[in-house]
């Protein structure tokens, strides 16, 4: 008995031993960031049947917009939604900000952006998978046949939009964790880049905001992005907003961090896609399927929909207070 | 022995069948008493919505009903010098609906720290206590409008009215004790949300001092008005005061830019920072002083700063007292 027990503590001891180097030689080597979103940029970009070409559309320059990404109405050829915009303000963002991380070389607890990185891939495939079958079903010009493969490559094109977003929000996260660009905002010269930094990922976290509610919760098929949003990825942040004027726009910002939660919270509740779809924008009736729906629609107005909306405040104080002319 | 034994297994399974029943019973029972004492888990949303739906305000029965009792007591000689009292209320209910509706768009959205935790059952005690007196007001409203009236009408309408008065009275004071506890979690548990801010600070708290005053005058005329008094002793004095309270929620909770854009927009900020001054020279029965002095003059509510008994001569000037005199009552930002 008592030599029973010893074996099988050992036993015990030895597996746990085991475990234990392998999960601390994992940390000890850590993995790159840059080489992450590297692998994954160069692909998208250099691929050769890439579905994303250089272009310029809507104040957005970006050499990721989707190839043959329309549809027919009637007779006419139309954008097949705005996942095409959406995706290329996500992938410029990306694009101008992973090398900076290119200096870390290799972090440990960087799970949660290998998991992102590899939804990445996998969606991307998707698309570019769809993008060839549409590319080949085109040639035959078959209407119905030709939109049925255009909603296949506008819903890959949809879930790739939410994962590019995914994937952005993390690499801004990683660089104000490790990086900090933006440290200096308050003191009256700020470093080179602090007040760009700060500026582009404001302003992407609010296109996050508008990926949320129209391709993920209104489903690509509900609800839209005003043109206006996209001249601001390139447009410029007076470097004059700095010292004490930096502490009140940050300000600004934390109050629509919080909202943003609030925000999300009804999102999270309220479909935009039942209630304009499913319901016929009947409130009440809605509200007989889901508590409280009148309440997270409010909310959901207070700040997309309604006339003088969060975001729209938020836009006239940027163009304001903060944009260069 | 078979039997024994045959005897034996048939009183084990008897034995464990009770088992089972006595099990089922425990746990049955145990469930019972948790919806028991879990109460009614109604939401707070539900219950602010649930109110509003038996007031004057959404119910379109209970309106007419109430325009029953006025328009009795106005065409009553002997009563009619309640006519104005009973306009006033019917405005008050709706000022306070409206208040009452600004929290519930937010509440939805607290987070379940300290102070909400703290105020939860203050908010749920009072929401329980102005339905119940709801219900008795509706159901003299309802007695008033099936009555016929025709001797001893006018003793009848008074008691009608000094009753309905009463339970308003208690209704009012749990309103106030509502939004004292909901101000707190909108402040306390949203966290820094862009509705959340110096000006919404100043609004809601004008709101608890308006609260207060016209409680403490509704409970004063609840004492000196008793059944079988004499209109001479009637001294209705706090309408220019409820007309002020109405223009004041019309004006920054029923539209709620000056909250919303304090952020974003120089003229609200610097407006709401500069009342945030006068909290911070002088304190809040100041301010219940200064809603103490609005009156009618000619067909403006006015307040004034100056019978507002405030003694401190380094107050920050004239410009403060005259942008808090006009907040108070709803003026233009200034």
């Amino acid at each position: 008995m008592k030599k029973a027990i010893t074996c099988i503590f050992m036993m015990v001891m030895i597996v746990f031993g085991s475990f234990l180097m392998v999960a601390c030689d994992k940390e000890g080597k850590g993995q790159a960031v840059y080489s992450l979103y590297n692998e994954q940029m160069t692909t998208i970009k250099e691929d050769e049947s890439t579905p994303f070409v250089a272009s310029n559309k809507n104040n957005i320059t970006s050499d990721y917009f989707l190839r043959n990404f329309n549809k027919k109405e009637g007779t006419s050829v139309v954008d097949a939604g705005q996942q095409d915009e959406m995706i290329a303000l996500a992938l410029n963002y990306i694009e101008k900000y992973y090398p900076l991380t290119e200096q870390y070389g290799k972090t440990k607890n960087i799970q949660s952006i290998v998991d992102v990185m590899k939804k990445f891939e996998k969606s991307y495939n998707s698309l570019k998978s769809e993008y060839l079958n549409s590319k080949q079903v085109s040639q035959s010009e078959e209407t119905i046949i030709y939109n049925g493969f255009m909603a296949r490559y506008a819903e890959a094109a949809r879930k790739f939009s939410i994962v590019a977003y995914d994937a952005a929000l993390s690499l801004s996260s990683y660089i104000n964790k490790y990086i900090n660009p933006d440290k200096t905002l308050t003191e009256n010269v700020p470093a080179e880049g602090a007040v760009e930094f700060f500026y582009d990922t404001r302003v992407l976290e609010i296109y996050n905001d508008f990926n949320d509610f129209v391709m993920q919760n209104g489903k690509g098929m509900v609800g839209s992005v005003d043109t206006k949003w996209f001249a601001l990825q390139s447009r410029k942040a007076d470097e004059s907003f700095c010292g004490y004027f930096a502490n009140e726009v940050i300000n600004v910002f934390d109050s629509l961090a919080d909202e943003r939660e609030n925000m999300q919270k009804a999102l999270g509740k309220f479909s935009y896609y039942d209630y304009s779809v499913k319901y016929n924008n009947d409130i009440k009736a809605y509200g007989k399927a889901l508590k409280g729906a009148q309440l997270y629609y409010g909310e959901i107005n207070r700040y997309f929909l309604g006339e003088n909306n969060y975001l729209d405040l938020v836009y006239d104080y940027l163009e304001t207070y903060i944009l260069e002319i | 022995m078979a039997e024994n034994e045959k005897k034996k297994s048939g009183g084990k399974f008897k034995k464990f069948i009770i088992f089972l029943v006595v099990i089922a019973l425990l746990a049955g029972g145990v469930v019972g008493l948790v919806f028991l004492l879990r109460g009614n888990d109604k939401s707070v949303a539900e219950n602010l919505n649930d109110v509003s739906s038996v007031t004057m305000v959404d119910n379109e029965e209970v309106k007419a009903d109430y325009a029953t009792l006025k328009t009795k007591i106005q065409s009553t000689a002997a009563v009619s010098y309640y006519n104005d009292e009973a306009a006033s209320l019917a405005k008050l209910v709706g000022t306070v609906d409206e208040v009452a509706d600004y929290y519930n768009q937010y509440y939805i959205f607290a987070q379940n720290n300290k102070i909400h935790k703290s105020n939860k059952k203050k908010i749920k005690k009072a929401l329980k206590n102005i339905k119940n007196v709801q219900k008795e007001m509706n159901e003299l409203l309802d007695r008033a409008e099936s009555s016929s009236l025709t001797t001893n009408a006018s003793t009848h309408l008074q008691n009608m009215w000094i009753d309905y008065r009463e339970m308003y009275a208690q209704q009012f004071e749990n309103y106030k004790i509502l939004f004292a506890s909901l101000n707190k979690v909108y402040h306390g548990s949203l966290g820094k949300t862009v509705a959340v801010n110096q000006a919404s600070k100043n609004i809601l708290n004008a709101v608890d001092d308006y609260m207060t005053v016209l409680n403490n005058e509704i409970h004063e005329l609840v004492k000196s008005d008793t059944k079988g008094n004499k209109s001479t002793g009637y001294n209705y004095t706090f309408a220019a005061k409820i007309d002020g309270f109405d223009k004041f929620v019309q004006k920054y909770i029923a539209n709620d830019e000056t909250i919303t854009e304090y952020y974003f927009i120089e003229t609200p900020k610097i407006y709401h920072d500069s009342i945030a001054n006068f909290y911070s020279f002088l304190d809040e029965s100041n301010f219940i002083n200064v809603i103490k002095t609005i009156q009618i003059d000619s067909t403006d509510v006015v307040a004034d700063f100056d019978k507002a008994e405030i003694t401190d001569d380094d107050m920050e000037a004239d410009n403060v007292c005259y942008r808090v005199n006009n907040f108070i009552v709803g003026g233009d930002i200034v």
